[in-house]
């Protein structure tokens, strides 16, 4: 039996906002997501973002460092979602066609004695504009996570996008 | 087919090499994932990990924040004829870079593309410019090219690769 295995892929062919990963197996101990994505926002970059179980609730906090042509260090509580990328490819950000990679892990995501935790590594260039980040989340709840759902928070995910979750076993 | 396949692995012999290349990549997978563990023979050579072969001054960038002793930075680096890596592990130095890069939807004709290289460069040895510095950082870079990628080269800015440098293709392949 292998210890890393694919369980469930999106590639979008339309302008999407959502993708929703649900019914997951209870078969691995942790999970990873695999993001290809750029958002069709102008004006400014957008934003991915990751909800577990459905919650909407500001049970969410965040911490990242990124780096642009600076280095910074942000903590935010109280949010209402999981940071993917604090700034995701768009026309807004440059009219080079870039699109962010994102790998994210989920730890010990069937824990229901746990707060869930996203350990995240990301970033897009265009030659001369973009980011890469390590951004960290956690879920406040202790709920076994049953669900992903995977959201660009101002526009959509375009076309071409892709959404690979993994499972990985313990045993 | 597994979810992560091996495509190739290379080992430095005891000449060392001045170049590592991955040629005739396969098709039938969904992102390229990388694993090096390197050093180089002499200096602080930048490794420069390129696609196809091309050498174009105009198609490479990146965006990087990597840490050193106690600072934290930022920097990048547009125009460029590779996606480069610093190392900082010195050439009397037992320590090697290992670098982990992941190449997303790397057979896509429509984008350019994009890179995600997560790397460490540990230091415990002075000279003139670093002391006791480990170096680690995150970096994504864009090859301006919409080609599938059939071949990867890893060369250094100066010098050779040392014996033992590990560069381990593998291949990853979605549901």
């Amino acid at each position: 039996m292998a210890a890393y295995e694919a369980i469930a892929s999106t590639t979008l062919t339309t302008n999407t906002q959502t993708i929703t990963f649900s019914s997951l197996p209870t078969t691995y101990k942790h999970l990873q997501l695999r993001v290809y994505a750029r958002g069709s926002r102008t004006g400014s970059a957008d934003v991915a973002g990751i909800r577990f179980n459905s919650n909407t609730s500001a049970v969410y906090f965040v911490h990242r460092m990124s780096g642009t042509t600076t280095a910074t260090a942000q903590f935010f509580t109280g949010y209402t979602y999981c940071w993917l990328a604090s700034t995701l490819a768009s026309p807004g950000l440059s009219s080079t066609v870039s699109f962010n990679s994102c790998v994210a892990d989920i730890l010990d995501y069937g824990s229901t004695n746990k707060n869930k935790t996203v350990r995240a590594i990301q970033g897009v260039d265009t030659n001369g504009n973009g980011l890469v980040e390590y951004v960290d989340s956690t879920w406040i709840n202790n709920n076994a996570i049953t669900s992903i759902t995977v959201f660009c928070v101002n526009d959509n995910f375009v076309s071409g996008s892709v959404f690979a979750l993994y499972g990985l076993r313990s045993a | 087919m597994a979810t992560i396949d091996l495509i190739a692995h290379t080992e430095v012999g005891p000449a060392g090499a001045s170049s590592v290349n991955f040629s005739s990549i396969a098709n039938t997978f969904d992102d390229l994932w990388i694993m090096v563990t390197t050093r180089a023979a002499s200096g602080l050579p930048q490794v420069l990990m390129r696609f196809n072969n091309e050498t174009s001054t105009t198609t490479y960038s990146t965006t990087s924040t990597y840490g050193f002793g106690n600072v934290a930075q930022s920097d990048r680096q547009a125009n460029a004829n590779g996606v480069s890596f610093d190392q900082y592990n010195m050439q009397a130095n037992t320590n090697w870079t290992s670098i982990n890069i992941l190449i997303p939807q790397y057979k896509n004709t429509s984008n350019f593309k994009q890179s995600l290289i997560d790397y460490y460069s540990p230091n415990n040895q002075a000279n003139s410019s670093f002391v006791f510095e480990n170096y680690c950082g995150g970096r994504a870079s864009l090859w301006r090219n919409t080609g599938a990628i059939s071949s990867i080269q890893f060369t250094l800015s100066s010098g050779s690769f040392v014996e033992k440098s590990t560069f381990t293709l593998y291949g990853i392949t979605k549901a």
